[in-house]
């Protein structure tokens, strides 16, 4: 087994770099550069801008990328290194710092500090205004906790308040005894079927994630052809989302979780379960139950798509969109020949490919050695592939070398894109949008305190996201 | 369009419309209050966020359960027997994750979403309103509204001023002004000026369904 390098540097990356990156794609080192020009930047905390910061789709700019590429490092020869990418952007970014390259009236400057995208004319920095009169109904521009009742029922029971209930919140008076009020109802409807119950709301949250197919279900509800059983995801999915769990039991578990009851849900961790077959030293939380590694590694050698999804999933980086590159040195290695060496794969390849080594074990689709560990996994199934069969445990995610799929799991869930990625699916489900730039501040506020004052409890987290102007103004 | 959705289109803007009328309060008797609420609409504060969303379609049916107090299985079924929110889920902003691989609800919303909308509605509003003619007794909405030969015996009685009322706290959990109710009540005229059987009960539909069709009711 060959040995996997150590951490690169970036400037190591850089370099080892040069030999393969596409002439006029997008340049790996092109975010972190950014970032180390504009390190307050809103897209530069606790993430890296995309490659469509700058691209349409690599090759092909956006009118900050083209206004860029037209100060980057002047009368050198086109295809621009890595090398001479890197050393010449601070001084572009600076040449074209107070252009404005998309047309809306902002400067480029103040668009990336203010978290607008200076690349898209329809995404302007927060004017901070708002507009005069009044409105008995609604308090715009500032928290409004009538607003935040209704909505509140809303998204958290299902169902609005009758007007008789408005009335007796209203008689509350006080906007702290009010508050106060807002925070019992939301413990209550935290309990609701409509919530945490089967096909609920966090169930709707986990969709994405799971990916469910009705025709390979096994167990309640099974399809046609019953492989495995997504409930249990599911199932883990809700328990670590809600009471007093810790959300990183979704990567991290080495226990299941059954769901039983209506109204309320219950949700209870078992610690084995005739639908899941991964031995319990070998269990990372949804990364390794039976419908991920049926559905996700299928029948593969090298498991990328299971990797990538769970990178997407709970990581919100989906390297298809070239988001969350750490290009590892010397990768791809290509173990499984498939032709990633090609430098218009390789800039993908060379994050994708250590990220899915530590799956090489996880064996999907294989009759009586479906969904489970399997020691030299690939020797035992593709015993006439001697190249393959060299493809490491060991792997690299967000740029740190990991040993097998439980470190990968750790480091995963401990990582900032995790805390953001988990806060950015409920500021979806319960404000409707992402995070806009006149929300950034309460939004980075949030997924830090999730992080560490909350220690990873969701519930405590929509405490404090009910509570934010984002979601309280009209 | 068709005449009536036109009137039914044009009478709702006009619902919501903007007037500088100061209110004029009706007493609906004794502990019932005025029933109305000012007018707000002249200056009136305009948000920057502007972030409504739509109920989408379990809100939708559990919020016309609750407020014209049917069983959630009698808000609307087509063919009598397939719930609407789940033939019409995903145009209702909806998912389909298990049969058809519909993991997120749509970006936009769809060309089919306000038919659907309005047939959801519809269909709830034509069950209260029969549940109401049907059995006055029981009335939950059209407490007291006579009918005479099809028709709305007296539109300025109080017990239509009250229906109305009670038809605007329930979809928008607030009072109406007097512009909104004197419009609902006015429609009953001019749903008999269409010539159409039965104008009692096919006003009471169409308030209903203007009421909670509306922006309004439909988002949050």
């Amino acid at each position: 087994m060959p040995p996997l390098p150590e951490t690169p540097s970036r400037w190591l990356v850089l370099g080892l770099l040069l030999g393969f990156a596409t002439p006029a794609g997008a340049k790996p080192p092109g975010p972190s550069t950014f970032c180390a020009e504009y390190p307050s930047a809103p897209a530069c905390q606790g993430t890296q801008p995309a490659c469509t910061y700058c691209h349409v789709a690599p090759p092909q700019r956006n009118a900050y990328g083209t206004a860029l590429e037209g100060s980057l490092a002047p009368g050198k020869p086109r295809p621009l290194s890595n090398a001479d990418f890197a050393l010449g952007l601070p001084a572009a970014l600076r040449a074209i710092a107070n252009e404005d390259t998309d047309g809306d009236k902002a400067p480029n400057q103040l668009e990336i500090e203010q978290g607008s995208l200076p690349g898209d004319a329809t995404s302007v920095p927060p004017s901070g205004t708002c507009g005069g009169g009044e409105n008995p109904q609604f308090k715009v521009c500032q928290y409004d906790a009538r607003f935040v009742y209704r909505r509140l029922l809303s998204d958290f029971c299902g169902v609005s308040p009758t007007y008789v209930q408005v009335q007796t919140f209203l008689e509350l008076g006080s906007e702290e005894r009010q508050r106060a009020f807002i925070d019992q109802e939301l413990d209550r409807c935290l309990q609701s079927d409509f919530w945490r119950g089967k096909h609920g709301q966090l169930w709707k949250v986990a969709h994405p994630k799971i990916r469910p197919v009705g025709s390979v279900k096994s167990g309640e509800d099974a399809g046609q052809i019953p492989l495995a059983d997504y409930y249990d995801d599911y199932a883990l999915f809700a328990w670590s989302q809600t009471d007093d769990h810790d959300a990183r039991d979704v990567l991290t578990a080495n226990f299941f979780v059954k769901r039983s009851g209506a109204n309320p849900t219950r949700y209870t961790s078992v610690t084995s379960t005739p639908s899941q077959t991964v031995d319990a030293l070998h269990r990372a939380g949804n990364m390794t139950s039976a419908w991920t590694l049926t559905s996700f590694v299928m029948f593969t050698a090298l498991p990328r798509n299971a990797a990538s999804q769970m990178y997407r999933a709970y990581l919100g980086l989906d390297i298809a969109k070239q988001e969350g590159l750490h290009s590892v040195a010397s990768e791809p290695r290509d173990y499984d020949a498939k032709g990633v060496k090609a430098e218009q794969c390789a800039a993908c390849h060379a994050t994708l490919d250590p990220l899915s080594y530590p799956y090489r074990n996880y064996n999907g689709i294989a009759g009586g050695l479906s969904n489970r560990y399997l020691p030299n996994r690939l020797e035992l199934l593709f015993p006439n592939d001697a190249t393959l069969a060299q493809t490491p445990e060991k792997g690299v995610i967000l740029g740190q070398p990991v040993n097998n799929l439980l470190e990968w799991a750790q480091v995963a869930s401990n990582s900032d894109a995790f805390a953001i990625s988990t806060v950015t699916d409920y500021w979806k489900l319960l404000i409707g949008h992402p995070p806009t730039p006149e929300e950034h501040a309460e939004f980075v506020r949030t997924w830090q305190a999730f992080r560490t004052t909350h220690g990873y409890r969701v519930q405590k987290m929509l405490h404090d996201l009910i509570r934010t102007e984002a979601y309280g103004a009209p | 369009m068709r005449p009536e959705r036109l009137l039914l289109t044009c009478l709702l803007l006009t619902v919501t419309g903007c007037s500088d009328k100061p209110p004029v309060a009706i007493d609906l008797g004794p502990g019932a209050g005025p029933g109305v609420t000012p007018t707000y609409d002249g200056g009136v504060a305009k948000s920057q966020k502007g972030n409504l969303r739509f109920k989408g379609p379990e809100r939708l049916s559990l919020d016309l359960a609750q407020a014209l107090e049917l069983p959630a299985s009698a808000v609307c079924n087509e063919l009598g027997k397939y719930p609407c929110l789940d033939v019409h889920g995903v145009a209702l902003g909806g998912v389909d994750p298990y049969q058809h691989s519909v993991y997120e609800t749509a970006p936009v919303t769809g060309a089919a979403t306000p038919l659907a909308v309005e047939r959801t509605v519809l269909s709830a509003c034509n069950a209260r309103v029969a549940l109401d003619v049907n059995a006055p007794s029981s009335a939950v909405v059209f407490k007291d509204v006579a009918l005479t030969g099809g028709k709305l015996k007296d539109a300025a009685s109080p017990a239509v001023a009250t229906a109305m009322t009670s038809l605007v706290r329930r979809a928008w959990l607030r009072d109406p002004t007097q512009e909104e109710r004197d419009t609902l009540v006015q429609l009953a005229r001019d749903v008999e000026a269409t010539g159409t059987p039965n104008p009692g009960v096919a006003w009471m539909q169409a308030a209903c369904l203007a009421v909670f069709s509306s922006a309004e009711a439909v988002f949050y």
